[in-house]
């Protein structure tokens, strides 16, 4: 059974305040780890929440009314901790390339951050990236009563969170690589994260995956919402020469 | 004035005599003669519906035992490939607007191919109505000669139709198919005579392969597609009409979906409306996803919208029958079911009652792990939780006009396996419950597939058999037993699991 619409668009609602929230709230100061770690964290909030607007709505959807903050909870709880264990691997890493310590010499960051364009561009062209999409929108099946339903909610969050993980990490990086525009450079990539995940799965091959769903969900709904209603249309209906399209 | 009207295949004995079957016949050999990259060819159309052109085993096209002689070269061009290619849609609101467009443009190039012959140039498709009267239940005959009447081979014949014992008797199974979604109300959504999706199926975008499927397409379309398909008795391989990447292949599919079409017109013409929602009018495209086309004649597309082929009157075709059988205006379902709960009968209980949106669905109960279907079926036990029971409960004892009382629904969950030729009987405390055909299965189940290997999800309305306890013992069990039944033996290379079973009540207010 699927959450009704009234449902389904509080949930909508709450997540997208979640992730406005952490794009709004100032980083935290000083070059730490644990600070480093905690602009990670908050990094993460504001660019993967979007994303978990359908596991969320799956869990609520196929769960006792009464459990569903708890599994929802327990679910995050799970995610969390992946994004948080891959942000502890990657600052480790960026503090051994010694790059995102502000001010560094340009060369270094400026050949770190070519190096990082060329791994993101490799990556975003592989069949893993796909393999990783694909099974980033699997829906587990979830235990409904006790202890069950509370692990299977967990493994969700563990499962999603690692297909996420893969599938952004490269781009993930980019920020912590680059010594500029962090909140442009964060913005353009949640984009096309959300535009990814916007796009169905697929056969695994290398291909040029420039995710273009967003924008054409943007423009589609735009032109509906400035279209009057569409009335009958009598036949014979407009037709067009082969390979050519109607846009929307 | 329709310029065209489909007739009823069953027509002078469904053979030959009918013209209307013998020069379909006619033009499925025209266009069967163009070549599989030719858009106005036989092949190309059963891919645009749904392909295994390039599988290396069967189903694979060619892997499938002729008659017809499937090619599976020269393939066309990607850019024809990513425009007409793989575009059934199914599991979703869009599947009644797109297979009007698409028999739309198969009856064209049809007629066009049986007029260059010199035929009627107001031929039309006939659709084989199987809850027609005395043997219409039945495959019509000129689909089962090998010859037509000149002694030529009949393209109508298809040696993979297998039928419902896979013995190549091809017939409907009545039931469990039946016209019963015609008593719904509302195209998406849910009420007192709906079930969830609703007649015409879930909300969704651009959907080769979805995961529920409207109550239209789940009954009757996907259980007269595995009937006719059926299975052959080793399970090496199915029929063509069993999968939707092979179904079109076989000429009686173009029939039954006429039937399916002319059921959808015959439900609006009780007053039954369609979306007015901008996303089903405006189709995928409304959200910038893949648009609808298909090839006309002369090569030329047509990028079609559900609202291009909103009602008949659009249209320059209509039927000769579009009376129904049923009658939607009987006491209404929850008139009759408010008397047997024990409130005081009511001259009129309006037919749908109960608004679609507003309703909510919560989980009353659930089985444990997943279920593996066996040859002999497979049992499980549904747990219910207390307090959501005490609720079903509360609603049934203050059940009245104003306060309707909960309906309960039995959720087969993610439904996964390989070979589609199946339906499962399902029954709750030795009551059947209703019989879901697998058909779409493969491709729900395949991973990388549109959904992620999601697989199927079944909804089927267990209210009457929850009332039914209700008012034997005041539903105080603690369990229901359900039994999920295939209709022929699995196989080890079939596995059939289902992920969940579960139970949901849905408020009416």
């Amino acid at each position: 059974m699927m959450l009704n619409g009234g449902e389904h668009n509080r949930i909508t609602l709450i997540v997208l305040l979640i992730s406005l929230g952490a794009w709004l709230l100032p980083p935290v100061g000083g070059t730490t780890f644990p600070a480093q770690l905690a602009n990670w964290s908050l990094m993460v909030l504001a660019m993967m929440t979007p994303n978990l607007i359908a596991p969320v709505c799956h869990i609520c959807a196929r769960s006792f009314r009464h459990l569903r903050a708890h599994l929802v909870a327990l679910f995050c709880l799970g995610y969390s901790v992946v994004w948080i264990a891959t942000g502890s691997l990657l600052l480790s890493a960026a503090d051994v390339m010694a790059c995102h310590q502000a001010p560094a010499g340009p060369a270094i960051p400026q050949a770190s951050l070519a190096a990082g364009l060329v791994l993101v561009l490799l990556w975003q062209c592989s069949p893993l990236k796909q393999l990783c999409l694909n099974r980033a929108h699997s829906a587990p099946n979830l235990e409904a009563f006790g202890v069950a339903a509370y692990t299977s909610a967990i493994r969700m969050g563990l499962t999603r969170g690692l297909w996420c993980t893969l599938t952004c990490w490269p781009l993930m990086a980019l920020p912590l690589l680059s010594p500029h525009g962090h909140h442009v450079l964060m913005a353009v990539i949640t984009l096309v994260v959300i535009g990814e995940r916007l796009d169905p799965p697929e056969p695994l091959k290398w291909k040029l995956r420039i995710p273009t769903s967003l924008m054409k969900w943007i423009l589609g709904q735009t032109r509906t919402w400035l279209q009057q209603p569409i009335e009958g249309q009598l036949l014979p209906p407009t037709v067009h020469h082969i390979g050519t399209y109607r846009i929307f | 004035m329709a310029t065209f009207t489909r007739r009823n295949a069953w027509m002078n004995g469904g053979t030959f005599a009918n013209l209307d079957l013998f020069w379909y016949a006619k033009g499925v050999e025209s266009m069967q003669a163009l070549a599989l990259d030719d858009p106005n060819s036989w092949w190309f159309f059963a891919a645009i519906h749904g392909q295994y052109v390039s599988l290396t085993e069967f189903p694979g096209w060619g892997f499938i035992a002729a008659p017809p002689q499937v090619p599976t070269s020269p393939v066309p061009s990607q850019v024809l490939i990513d425009q007409y290619w793989d575009q059934c849609q199914h599991q979703s609101w869009f599947f009644p607007p797109w297979h009007r467009g698409y028999l739309y443009a198969l009856e064209a190039q049809i007629r066009t191919a049986i007029a260059n012959l010199g035929g009627p140039a107001d031929w039309a498709l006939p659709y084989w109505n199987y809850f027609g009267l005395d043997d219409q239940y039945k495959i019509p005959p000129a689909f089962t000669s090998r010859t037509l009447p000149d002694g030529a081979p009949n393209p109508l014949f298809v040696s993979q139709r297998l039928g419902p014992k896979g013995d190549g008797d091809i017939y409907v199974e009545i039931p469990p198919a039946s016209e019963a979604c015609l008593s719904n109300t509302l195209f998406t959504g849910s009420n007192a005579t709906t079930a969830p999706p609703g007649f015409g199926g879930p909300s969704t975008g651009f959907s080769n392969n979805g995961v529920t499927s409207g109550n239209l397409e789940s009954n009757p379309h996907n259980l007269v597609h595995v009937d006719v398909g059926g299975f052959a008795p080793d399970q090496s391989s199915w029929g063509l009409m069993s999968d939707p990447g092979l179904a079109a292949l076989d000429p009686v599919f173009y029939l039954h979906h006429a039937n399916i079409d002319r059921l959808w017109a015959a439900w609006n013409g009780q007053g039954n409306n369609n979306p007015t929602n901008p996303n089903w009018l405006g189709g995928p495209a409304a959200i910038g996803q893949r648009a609808f086309a298909v090839p006309m004649p002369d090569a030329v597309a047509w990028v079609f919208t559900p609202s291009d082929v909103n009602s008949l009157s659009q249209m320059d075709y209509t039927y000769d029958d579009l009376a129904i059988s049923i009658n939607t205006l009987a006491p209404s379902a929850l008139s009759r079911r408010l008397i047997f709960l024990g409130v005081s009968p009511m001259a009129d209980v309006p037919l749908g009652a109960g608004s679609a949106n507003q309703q909510n669905s919560e989980l009353l109960g659930a089985n444990e792990g997943a279920l593996q279907i066996r040859s002999s079926g497979s049992r499980t036990t549904v747990k219910l939780e207390s307090q959501v029971r005490s609720q079903v409960t509360r609603s049934l004892l203050g059940a009245s006009l104003e306060n309707l009382p909960d309906r309960v629904y039995l959720q087969v969950e993610d439904v996964r396996g390989s070979i589609d030729a199946y339906k499962l009987n399902v029954s709750v405390n030795q009551e059947p419950v209703g019989t879901v055909s697998l058909f779409g299965l493969r491709r729900a189940s395949d991973r990388d597939g549109a959904h992620g290997g999601a697989g199927l999800n079944f909804i089927l309305d267990i209210t009457d058999i929850i009332d039914r306890i209700f008012m034997a013992d005041a539903l105080v069990a603690d369990t229901l037993d359900v039994k999920i039944e295939p209709n022929h033996p699995v196989q080890e290379k079939a596995t059939i699991t289902v992920g969940r079973v579960s139970i949901y009540r849905q408020t009416q207010r």
